[in-house]
């Protein structure tokens, strides 16, 4: 599943740049989706009311963890 | 030549905190501690590589490490000024294993070694308390006997009870040194036989053989299939802790207790723990006697007290996170035993985290990534007050399908739900819930069913919902006949009538009788708050919610939702008002009938989405064209079948069954292999247009509707399951 949201980021990206694109179901409260959405590049992930906060701080999590290793990466 | 054996105490280490691998856990900490200069009793710790070279070594120790042992031994006994096996000044030690990872199966812990028939006598003299030297030595055979010569517990403690119940000694503390004198000689006796041997006399022949047993542990069946399940290589191997013991059980001037440097449940910043005078660590754990809290030692030893406080609040600073620590006072000297970065709860967390950053002990994005995302759903439902749960009766357990806190009076029926949330909240007990229980769903404070698992309806609608809900709660039989639930509590059976107050825990499960006070969720002020909106300065990716009505909206909008990213419509047609209009429109077999069907929806989904415009002003609401395939509107097939046939044996109107048997003709005319992939989504929309056109209608005049009273409105149309271009253009 993961390949295909994937490809379809890329290839969607590649005819438009701009191109919005986001998850909707139980996957966009789920944590570990969550940082799998923000790798993938996706703009927006949508979850049940209640979990909203929880994709919050998932997706915060996500991009401090990206940049520390992108940081690593490049020192 | 490699390091193999490692010192540490008196204000240095060999080691130090980041050698986890070579040193294991336990050992990398006592180093790290030691190095700060706590009151660490010293002691030394055998490398983890030994372990893999013993293996190697067909289970022995080569001499070259054993000698370094034996300096390492030296050094200890000069730091103490004790020898072990010495029979006038006796050292004892503990010996611990300690890996990389901390592993069930693993040998734990031996303290005392060092005693023999002797150095207990030195030990009695000295402490000038004969009845905790022996006791000290009967639980070291006990736990020796145990763990290294594998020797069942409960054979001593057979032994043990027996004295007791022979001198009618209540505790154990009523046993004399005469009694355990007694014991000893018997536990002797009993690893004789058991073991074919002695108890070793030699105090460094215990030493050795509890080093062996130590590596010996690191492959149990037990150790070896939890490196399996959690692929830890068999390879990294167990490091041995060999550490000076001191007591606690000295007198009235010693203690030993565990505490945390914060408030681990609330996460309050208060120093947090219990401790008991005259005691050895078990005794605080084991429950036999009731610890005090830990602000009494204030009181019974203040400058012990203030040098504790003033070591843990250093603790805290050096790790930066709340520590949970064990200690020991021996004779009103303090030594730290242990520290570690301590559990905690969802608003403990979130608490600490802001709390050490207005401190400058963290920042922004170490407080962000401290914070474990599930645990914040401890914070967002009400929950139960701890005080009134503790005064309530349990009535029963299910299983945690929503979480939250409801506090209502029961009801047994939807529509009792409805009348009856009119005066105040209402918990709605049903054996199991169906669709046509919503309208009750959606009044109730909270859901408890008696069938049913975590997919049930119930679980999934309230959920969705978030309704707290206790699914599956097998204990509770519902007598809808009778307007009442039974619970049959420890042979008794509890009534509870409609209109009588009930109590659930969806996060936990439970069910209480009777009204208890809940904790509201607020996340627009305190600790929540704040924490969130450094989250957001973080994050790089938007975040929206799943909502169809504008109740779930400002839900949504009140735990920051940036818009709605999924609108279903089709669940606006399920209510019970609008579902009847859409089975018309279903089963008309003309264009225009079926636009005068969808003319009766049209104002009730403009009125939806006005709704949800009017909530999200300012914000992208994504709306969904009807996507279900259309079957999923009417009765099922085998229902309609039970009906038509009743109400024809019933001689029911024949107008009626008719009625009944075009709409089951029309079932059947939809049935699919698999509805999943069929008739749905945009397909629905090519071979019946009006539908679509019906819900763009809705969505543009609601847009100028809702914008004409000066609300920022963003709508945008989400078209479901386009396979190909054509379809898209279609």
């Amino acid at each position: 599943m993961g390949e295909l949201i994937k490809m379809a980021v890329e290839k969607g990206r590649k005819t438009r740049p701009n191109l919005e694109v986001g998850i909707c179901g139980e996957h966009g409260g789920e944590p570990s989706s969550v940082v799998f959405c923000v790798r993938a590049g996706l703009n927006y992930v949508s979850a049940s009311p209640y979990r909203v906060p929880i994709a919050r701080l998932a997706a915060a999590q996500a991009a401090l963890s990206t940049s520390q290793e992108e940081a690593m990466r490049t020192a | 030549m490699t390091k193999h054996v490692y010192v540490f105490g008196g204000g240095s280490a060999d080691g130090d905190g980041t050698m986890k691998a070579v040193l294991g856990g336990k050992g990398s900490g006592l180093a790290e501690m030691s190095r700060a200069n706590l009151p660490v009793p010293p002691g030394f710790t055998i490398s983890t590589d030994v372990c893999n070279i013993y293996f190697q070594s067909g289970n022995k120790v080569p001499p070259e490490i054993e000698q370094e042992t034996a300096q390492a031994l030296a050094q200890l006994e000069k730091k103490m000024g004790q020898k072990l096996g010495d029979p006038k000044n006796p050292l004892l030690v503990s010996v611990r294993s300690g890996a990389k990872f901390s592993m069930p199966g693993m040998m734990d812990t031996i303290l005392n070694l060092g005693l023999n028939d002797r150095t207990v006598e030195a030990l009695a003299a000295k402490s000038g308390n004969p009845r905790f030297a022996y006791d000290c030595y009967r639980r070291f055979i006990q736990m020796f006997g145990n763990v290294v010569l594998e020797i069942g517990k409960n054979e001593f403690q057979h032994i043990f009870d027996g004295r007791k119940k022979k001198v009618k000694a209540k505790f154990d503390t009523d046993l004399t040194a005469e009694d355990l004198k007694t014991v000893i000689a018997d536990y002797k006796k009993l690893v004789e036989k058991k073991a074919g041997r002695q108890f070793p006399q030699d105090a460094r022949e215990q030493l050795t053989m509890a080093r062996d047993a130590v590596f010996g542990s690191w492959n149990t069946p037990r150790a070896i299939h939890y490196r399996r399940m959690n692929n830890i290589p068999d390879d990294l191997g167990t490091a041995v802790n060999v550490q000076a013991m001191v007591f606690g059980n000295l007198g009235e001037t010693s203690a030993t207790g565990v505490g945390f440097t914060r408030n681990p449940s609330t996460g309050a910043k208060e120093f947090y723990g219990e401790f008991l005078l005259n005691a050895q660590g078990e005794d605080v754990v084991a429950g036999i006697r009731t610890p005090k809290p830990i602000s009494e030692l204030k009181e019974v030893m203040p400058r012990v007290y203030e040098q504790l406080r003033g070591i843990t609040t250093n603790l805290e600073k050096h790790y930066r996170d709340v520590q949970d620590f064990e200690f020991t006072i021996q004779d009103k000297k303090l030594y730290m035993l242990q520290t570690r970065n301590g559990k905690r709860t969802g608003p403990a967390a979130v608490r600490i985290a802001v709390e050490m950053v207005e401190e400058g002990l963290i920042d922004k994005r170490e407080a962000v990534l401290r914070v474990d995302p599930m645990q914040l759903d401890q914070l967002l439902h009400p929950v139960l007050d701890p005080a009134s749960r503790g005064s309530l009766e349990l009535l029963a357990r299910g299983l945690n399908a929503s979480p939250g806190a409801a506090v209502g009076t029961v009801v047994f029926t939807a529509d009792q739900a409805v009348e009856r949330a009119k005066q105040g909240p209402v918990v709605l007990v049903r054996a199991e819930t169906v669709p046509d229980d919503i309208h009750g769903m959606e009044v109730a404070a909270g859901i408890l069913t008696s069938r049913g698992g975590m997919t049930s309806h119930a679980a999934v609608v309230a959920r969705g919902m978030g309704t707290p809900c206790v699914a599956g709660a097998g204990a509770v039989e519902v007598v809808e006949a009778k307007k009442q639930m039974q619970v049959n509590l420890n042979g008794k059976s509890v009534t509870l009538k409609e209109g009588e107050w009930i109590s659930l825990d969806g996060s936990t499960g439970e069910v209480f009788g009777g009204r208890a006070k809940t904790i509201d969720a607020d996340p627009s002020s305190g600790y929540l708050a704040k924490f969130m909106a450094w989250v957001d300065e973080f994050r790089t990716i938007g975040v929206r919610a799943n909502a169809d009505i504008p109740r779930d909206a400002r839900v949504a909008r009140r735990f920051g939702a940036e818009g709605i990213g999924l609108c279903r419509t089709e669940h606006m047609f399920f209510a019970e008002d609008r579902i009847p209009y859409m089975q018309a429109m279903i089963l008309a077999r003309t264009e225009k009938d079926r636009r005068k069907a969808l003319a009766k929806l049209l104002p009730m989904q403009r009125k939806d989405f006005a709704g949800l415009f009017e909530v999200m002003d300012g914000y992208p609401v994504i709306i969904r064209t009807l996507d279900p395939p259309l079957h999923e509107f009417l009765p099922k097939r085998e229902e309609l079948m039970v009906e038509i046939a009743v109400m024809k044996a019933l001689k029911k109107p024949r107008k009626k069954v008719a009625e009944k048997e075009v709409l089951l003709r029309r079932v059947e005319e939809l049935h699919e292999f698999n509805p999943m992939l069929g008739h749905r989504g945009c397909r629905l929309g090519i071979t019946y247009p009006e539908i679509t056109e019906m819900q763009a209608r809705a969505i543009f005049e609601a847009a100028v509707e809702v914008a004409a009273k000066g609300v920022k409105v963003i709508p945008e149309v989400m078209i479901p399951l386009v396979g190909n271009a054509r379809a898209w253009a279609s």
